[in-house]
C-alpha cells in the first residue's frame, strides 16, 4: 500500500528514547573546534545559544551537519534580532537541528549592516530563502549567495521593515482626539465637543 | 453615432476610476535574469502561473522554465501575501499577539494560537494545569482534522475529483460548529490563549466531540473509497514528485512533506508537549516519498488525531484550566469583589499585561503543516523583542523546485497540491 | 368590449378574457380591464422593461472570478459548499479567468506586491462588473495597520459592497450577494443619461 508505520513506538520521545537535546552536542563540538576564546554559550531557559565569530560560521555549520557524532542535517530555520544601540547591530541567529540524536542547536553570530555574512546555502538548500528574508527584512548584507534578491517585499521597495528605525504605519485611524490627521483641512470642525486635542505625535 | 466608453454596473465609465495615490506600480523585477542562470541547454520557455490561479492556493506565483511539456526549474515567488507579522507582533502585547497569529495559518487557527501560548509560556515559565493541557490537545487535533479536510478537498478538487471537496466541507463544518459553541467564531478562535484558554468548554462540549469522532472514521472511509484504490487517482499521483529524504531534511522540511519521504519525525513525539505523551498515537511515514505517499499520510493522520481526541476525551481531567499565576491570567470575576490584590492583578494585565525576563527560546509544535515554530526575544518588557515565526509551509515550499524537476506541467499542481502549503505561514 | 381602438389594435389574437368573470360576492358586476398587461398576463405573458430583465439576468447569474487571498476566502469556499449554498443564488460559477466573470470577492489581505495585481485582474474583466470587498482586510486593511497592506482595496478598485468581518460568516457572504442583487436591480442598464 506504500506506507509504513513508523518505529516510535507510542510513547517514545525519540530514536534512543533521548529527550530533546538542546544543543549539548553543538556545544561539544565547537568547544573541540574553537579555541576557548573565541565563542561563548549562554543558557537561557534550559536552550544553549553559541555565539561564534562570522569568520568560523561557515566552518563549524560545516563541521555540525557532517560530523556523524553530531549530524545536523535539518535547517530549521534563520533570523536576526536588531539591537540597534549596539555595535555590531544584528544577532544572527541559526537554529540547526539533529534528527539522529534529536537535539536542536542555537548559533548566534554577530554582525553589523554591512558586515558580510557568509551564506550556508550550498551547506543547507533550506537556508536559501531564509537568507533571502533576511536580506529582505533587515538589510543584511549575505555574500556568496545563489540569489539575493528581495523575496517578500516588492523588488523596489526601499528600507527595511524590521529594523527597530523603521516606523511601520498604514494610515491613522480616526478617533476623536486626532479627528486633524483623518479629516482634510475643511472638513475639520472648529470646535469638537468633549474632546482632548491630542499632539500630533501621540501614536 | 458616438462610441460611448465602457460603463460599470452602475454607470461610471470604467477609465474614469482612478487608482489613489501611493498605491505600486506593477514592477518588473526578477523575470528576465531568471533564465540567464539556468544552463541553456535548450530552449527553455517561461511560464507564469499565479498569483491570481485557481489552484496554488493562495497568492503564489511560479516561474517554470519549460522544455515542451517538461519542466526544466521552477521558481516560486512569494510575497503576495506579506502581511508584516512579525512587524506587528513588536508592537502588541503577548497577550494581543494571539489574535494575529490566527490570522497566519488560517486553516487551522488555533494551532498557531498554541504554538505561541506556548512559546510564551516557556519565556514565562509557567505551566498550565492538566484540564487545560487536555483542552488544548483536543481543540488542536480538531484543527488539524478540519485542515487537512481542506487539503483533501482542494487537493482532489484540482485534479478533478469534485465529490471530495463537498463531502470535506460536510465535516468540516461540523468541526467549526464545535469550535463555535466553545469560543463563538467559526475559524479566528483566539480560544488557546497565554497561561491557559479563553475559558472553560461548556457542558455540552464533551458530547458534541463524541459525536463526531464516533461518526468521522466511516467518513474517512467514504473519502478512501473515493480516492485511494481508485485507478484514476493512483495513476495521477503514484511516481510523481518525488523527493528523497536526504533532499527533505536539507530543504528543512517537515510534517507530512517529510514523513511522506520516510523520515518518522513528528515535534509531537520528539520533543512532547502539553500531555502529548499521554496519548497513544502512531506517526505515518512514507516509503516512496511521491503525492500518494503524501495523501496517504495525510489520510492516516487524520485518522491518528480522532484516536487522540478519543483518549483525551475519555481521560479529560477536572478542574481548573488556567494557570492560576495572577501576573499572567486574569483572576476569576467574583474574586474582584474581595480581594485588592486580584483587582490591582486585573487592571495590570489589563492594561499593561505581563513582563517576562529578558532572553529568548524557541519553542516548535506540530502544525497541520509541519513544524510550526516561534523564537521570541524578550527585552523584559510587555511587548515581544522580537517574534521570529517559523512556518513550516516556507521550507516545505522551497523544496518545490526540486519535486517538480523534470515533470509535466500539468502535474505543477497535484505536487503543490501535495505540499499542502499555506501562503499566511510563507509570507507572513 | 370596454376596450379602446389602441388596445383593441394591440390586442393578442387568441386571447381569453378569463378576468373578466362575475364574483358571487357582488352579483351583477363585472369588472373592467384595467390594462393590457391584466389581460396578457392571463395568458402567462409578462409586461415589464427591457431594463428590468436584463437587471434580472445580470444579477441572478452572478459569475465570480477566483479571488480569494487569505482566510476570508476559506469562509468564501464554504459559502459556496453544501452548507451555506450560494448556488441558491445564482453565483456557484466561480471562474477562473477574470476575462470571464463579472463580479470579483476580494477576499482577505492585499499586501503592497498583490495591490497591482488586484488592478491587473479587474481591469480584465468585461463590463458590466461588480466588486465585492469581503471582510476587514479587503475593506480597510483590518487589523493590520502597517506597511505591508494596503488598507482597503477602494484604493485600488471601486467597490460596491463592503462586508465587515474576520472573516464574515458564509451568510455574511451571502447576503452580501443579496444586497448587490439589489443594486443591481435598482441600476440603469442603458448607459450614463446625460
Amino acid at each position: 500500500m506504500g506506507l509504513g508505520s513508523s518505529d516510535l513506538g507510542d510513547t517514545e520521545v525519540g530514536p534512543g528514547g533521548a529527550a530533546l537535546g538542546q544543543g549539548e552536542l553543538a556545544l561539544g563540538l565547537v568547544s573541540r573546534t574553537l579555541g576557548p576564546d573565541e565563542f561563548e554559550v549562554s543558557w537561557d531557559r534550559a536552550q544553549a545559544t553559541l555565539t561564534i565569530p562570522i569568520g568560523r560560521l561557515l566552518e563549524v555549520a560545516t563541521a555540525l551537519r557532517d560530523d556523524p557524532a553530531t549530524a545536523y542535517e535539518m535547517p530549521v530555520t534563520m533570523t536576526c534580532v536588531d539591537w540597534p544601540e549596539r555595535d555590531p547591530r544584528f544577532d544572527v541567529i541559526y537554529l540547526l537541528r539533529s534528527l539522529v540524536h534529536n537535539d536542536l542547536a542555537r548559533l548566534c553570530v554577530r554582525a553589523g549592516e554591512n558586515t558580510p555574512v557568509p551564506s550556508l546555502a550550498t551547506l543547507y538548500p533550506g537556508l536559501e530563502w531564509h537568507e533571502r528574508e533576511c536580506y529582505d527584512l533587515f538589510g543584511l548584507t549575505i555574500i556568496d549567495h545563489p540569489n539575493l534578491t528581495r523575496i517578500l517585499l516588492p523588488d523596489d521597495w526601499e528600507g527595511h521593515p524590521l529594523r527597530k528605525d523603521y516606523v511601520s504605519f498604514g494610515e491613522p485611524v480616526a478617533f476623536t482626539h486626532n479627528l486633524e490627521w483623518a479629516l482634510s483641512p475643511q472638513d475639520r470642525p472648529e470646535y469638537l465637543p468633549g474632546a482632548v486635542r491630542g499632539s500630533v505625535e501621540r501614536a | 453615432m458616438a462610441i460611448l466608453p465602457p460603463i460599470r454596473g452602475d454607470g461610471t465609465p470604467t477609465d474614469t476610476v482612478p487608482v489613489q495615490e501611493g498605491v505600486p506600480k506593477i514592477h518588473p523585477g526578477g523575470q528576465g535574469e531568471f533564465l540567464d542562470k539556468i544552463e541553456p541547454a535548450e530552449e527553455l520557455m517561461e511560464l507564469n502561473m499565479g498569483p491570481q490561479h485557481p489552484a496554488t492556493h493562495g497568492v503564489l506565483r511560479l516561474v517554470l522554465s519549460l522544455d515542451g511539456e517538461r519542466v526544466r526549474a521552477c521558481r516560486p515567488d512569494i510575497g503576495y501575501l506579506h502581511t508584516g507579522f512579525e512587524k506587528s507582533f513588536e508592537s502588541h502585547t503577548y497577550q494581543q499577539c494571539i489574535p494575529l497569529t490566527d490570522r497566519m495559518d488560517y486553516l487551522a487557527p488555533p494551532i498557531n494560537n498554541f504554538g505561541f501560548a506556548l512559546a510564551v509560556e516557556k519565556l514565562m515559565g509557567i505551566e498550565i494545569p492538566l484540564r487545560g493541557q487536555y483542552i488544548r490537545v483536543i481543540v488542536a487535533e480538531l484543527s488539524r482534522i478540519a485542515s487537512h479536510l481542506i487539503w483533501l478537498g482542494t487537493h482532489a478538487m484540482d485534479l478533478g475529483a469534485t465529490t471530495a471537496f463537498m463531502y470535506c466541507y460536510r465535516e468540516r463544518d461540523q468541526i467549526l460548529d464545535i469550535m463555535e459553541w466553545i469560543s463563538g467564531v467559526r475559524m479566528m478562535t483566539s480560544f488557546i490563549r497565554v497561561g491557559g484558554l479563553m475559558a472553560d468548554v461548556p457542558s455540552e462540549f464533551v458530547s458534541m466531540v463524541k459525536a463526531f469522532t464516533a461518526a468521522f472514521p466511516q467518513r474517512v472511509d467514504e473519502y478512501e473509497g473515493l480516492l485511494t484504490s481508485n485507478p484514476i487517482w493512483r495513476q495521477r499521483t503514484i511516481g510523481l514528485g518525488v523527493m528523497d529524504a536526504a533532499t527533505a531534511i536539507g530543504y528543512g522540511c517537515s510534517g507530512a512533506t517529510l514523513r511522506g519521504s520516510g523520515v518518522p519525525y513528528d515535534v509531537r513525539k520528539a520533543q512532547p508537549y502539553s500531555s502529548y505523551d499521554h496519548f497513544q498515537f502512531d506517526v505515518p511515514i512514507g516509503i516512496r516519498g511521491d503525492v500518494y505517499d503524501r495523501y496517504l499520510v495525510r489520510v492516516r493522520e487524520m485518522r491518528e488525531a480522532c484516536r487522540i481526541i478519543d483518549q483525551a476525551i475519555a481521560g479529560l481531567p477536572g478542574g481548573p484550566v488556567n494557570t492560576a499565576d495572577r501576573k499572567v491570567m486574569l483572576p476569576p470575576r467574583a474574586e474582584l469583589d474581595n480581594s485588592m490584590e486580584s483587582l490591582i492583578h486585573h487592571f495590570k494585565i489589563s492594561t499593561e499585561g505581563f513582563r517576562p525576563l529578558p532572553g529568548s527560546c524557541y519553542s516548535a509544535v506540530e502544525s497541520a503543516r509541519g513544524e510550526l515554530g516561534f523564537f521570541i526575544v524578550s527585552d523584559g518588557g510587555n511587548r515581544p523583542y522580537r517574534c521570529k515565526v517559523r512556518g513550516p509551509s516556507f521550507s516545505n515550499l522551497s523544496a518545490l523546485s526540486e519535486m517538480v524537476k523534470d515533470e509535466m506541467v500539468s502535474d505543477v499542481v497535484a505536487v503543490i497540491g501535495s505540499i499542502d502549503i499555506i501562503l499566511g505561514d510563507i509570507d507572513r | 368590449m370596454g376596450l379602446s381602438p389602441r388596445d383593441e389594435a394591440l390586442l393578442i389574437p387568441g386571447l381569453v378574457r378569463a378576468g373578466r368573470v362575475e364574483s358571487p360576492a357582488f352579483p351583477g358586476v363585472i369588472p373592467a380591464e384595467r390594462d393590457l398587461a391584466d389581460a396578457a398576463a392571463q395568458e402567462g405573458i409578462f409586461a415589464t422593461t427591457v431594463g428590468k430583465v436584463i437587471a434580472w439576468g445580470r444579477y441572478s447569474s452572478l459569475w465570480p472570478a477566483t479571488f480569494g487571498l487569505a482566510c476570508c476566502a476559506i469562509e468564501m469556499m464554504a459559502a459556496s459548499n453544501a452548507r451555506f449554498d450560494l448556488a441558491r443564488f445564482g453565483a456557484e460559477v466561480f471562474r477562473a479567468s477574470p476575462r470571464q466573470s463579472d463580479l470579483m470577492i476580494v477576499a482577505g489581505r492585499v499586501s503592497q506586491k498583490m495591490g497591482p495585481v488586484l488592478r491587473q485582474i479587474y481591469d480584465q474583466m468585461p463590463d458590466p462588473k461588480w466588486v465585492i470587498s469581503m471582510g476587514a482586510c479587503a475593506s480597510c486593511g483590518g487589523i493590520f495597520n502597517n506597511y505591508a497592506i494596503i488598507q482597503g482595496v477602494d484604493k485600488v478598485v471601486p467597490v460596491d459592497v463592503y462586508i465587515p468581518g474576520c472573516p464574515p460568516r458564509p451568510e455574511g457572504l451571502l447576503d452580501a450577494v443579496i444586497k448587490l442583487q439589489k443594486k443591481i436591480a435598482a441600476t440603469p442598464v442603458h448607459g450614463i443619461r446625460e
